[in-house]
Formats: C-alpha cells, structure tokens, sequence
C-alpha cells in the first residue's frame, strides 16, 4: 500500500521542462521603443504508459490491471523514436501558426531580442507542450512636432 | 558490502553534461567585441516548476551592448547532472558580438 501510495505521488507530481532555447539578434537603438511582446502555442500531451500505472494502481484487480499495462505498453511501442515532451494527437502543425501570430504582434517586422523556447509543463497523464515565443518589437520614436509660433 | 558502497560512490560522484541544444544566428563580419550572457537553474529531486529564467538572456546581452547589435548569438543549453535524482543544472549561454 505504501509502494503505491510513493509510486502515485511520484507519477502525480507537475514539473517544468525546457527542451530548447534559442535567441535571435538584439537591436538596442536609443531611436526605437522596445514593445515587449509574448506568444504562447499549446498542445496538450498524453503519456499512455503513466495511465498505464495509474490504472494498474487504482484498479484492485491484479489481472485486469495488468491487462490495462500491458495495453499501454503496446500502444507506446508505436510511438518510439527521438522526441520533445510526450506525444501529441492533433498532428504535428500546431507550431505553423507562429509566423502568423508574430505578424499580428508586430506588423512592422523589426523584432528584436527573438526568444523561441519550446517547454513542456508536466502533470498527472496529460502535458502541456508549449512553444514559447518571446521579443521586442521596434518603433521608432516620433519627435514631438515643433509648433510654428 | 564494500561493492554496493563503491557503486554508490561512483554513481554519485559522476558528474555529467547533455547539450540539449545549439542553435547560431549569422556570424558577422567584424567580430571584437564578444559579448556572452548566461542562466542557470537549479533543480532539487527532480522538482522543477520554472521556465521563466530562460527570459533573463536578451535582457543581459542587451545591457551588455547599449546602442548597438548583437549578432552571430551562439546559444547553447546544457544539463548537468552533479548527483543523480539528487542535483541538476540547467545552464544556457548566450555569446555573440557587439556591432556599434
């Protein structure tokens, strides 16, 4: 009872991951306004072996428990290889739409300081894989006008 | 006895590092001025609830080239493993050139 009680709480806890982190070039003009700006793109992660475990720890049922991992086990056979965070089911362009939100952010297209972070926030079978996109956008900045006395 | 303690110690005092990540943005042309930036996270028992640290990088090199460009910014994320399950580093470096 106590395995499984330590075995939940391990498998309950949230955490946070950084898998990759990148910076473009940073402008520093004293005739340009830095306006910070942040994008986030989400996706939610499902771990099929820690619900695997879950289940086999919940269910009182040893066979029907070991059933529910060994299932796990097999569907996760399928998704082996190198990867980020944990597998995703809504197809693999739920990043695209970053160019497009960085245009809306910052429709002159002088950035600055171009931060692409891609993260998972972890918690209990689901995740949070996140990209995170960070800068500044540069105006310039407009003279007062000088009034013709 | 004497084995299991040896493994032990040899398991805790093996230090580790994976680069998770390189990236490099175009190298200019007149490179004299270099300018490096980096963070770090500590992680305890595996336990990390922040990414936020990472936001810290533009802010330095910024600072460390006023009224200019940084360019050629070579990033690199690594982390290193000082005791297993106990202590981690996450270190992220940022080095590039100040263009004036």
């Amino acid at each position: 009872m106590l395995y499984r009680f330590i075995a939940l709480l391990f498998i309950l806890q949230g955490c946070a991951y950084v898998y990759h982190t990148q910076i473009g070039e940073v402008v520093s003009n004293q005739d340009f306004v830095s306006i910070p700006f942040e994008i986030l793109i989400s996706e939610t992660g499902v771990n099929i072996q820690e619900a695997g475990a879950i289940g086999r720890a919940v269910i009182h049922d040893r066979n029907a428990g070991n059933n529910l991992q060994a299932a796990a086990a097999i569907i996760s056979l399928f998704q082996m290889g190198d990867r980020t965070g944990q597998p995703v089911y809504s197809g693999d362009n739920y990043a695209d739409r970053v160019y497009e939100l960085l245009y809306e952010k910052c429709p002159s297209g002088q950035i600055s300081g171009l931060q692409s972070v891609r993260e998972m926030n972890k918690y209990p079978v689901v995740s949070g894989e996140i990209v995170k996109v960070r800068g500044y956008c540069l105006k310039r900045k407009t003279n007062p006008v000088r009034k013709k006395i | 006895m004497k084995l299991v303690i040896s493994l032990f110690t040899l398991l805790f005092i093996a230090s580790c590092a994976q680069v998770r990540s390189v990236s490099q943005t175009s190298i200019p042309a007149k490179r004299t001025n270099a300018v490096t930036a980096e963070v770090k996270n500590n992680i305890f028992f595996l336990f990390n609830f922040r990414t936020d640290y990472v936001n810290d990088l533009t802010t330095q090199l910024k600072n460390k080239c006023e009224n200019g460009r940084v360019e050629g910014i070579l990033t690199k994320d690594v982390i290193i493993t000082y005791f297993p399950i106990i202590y981690y580093q996450e270190h992220i470096t940022a080095e590039g050139y100040c263009a004036k």
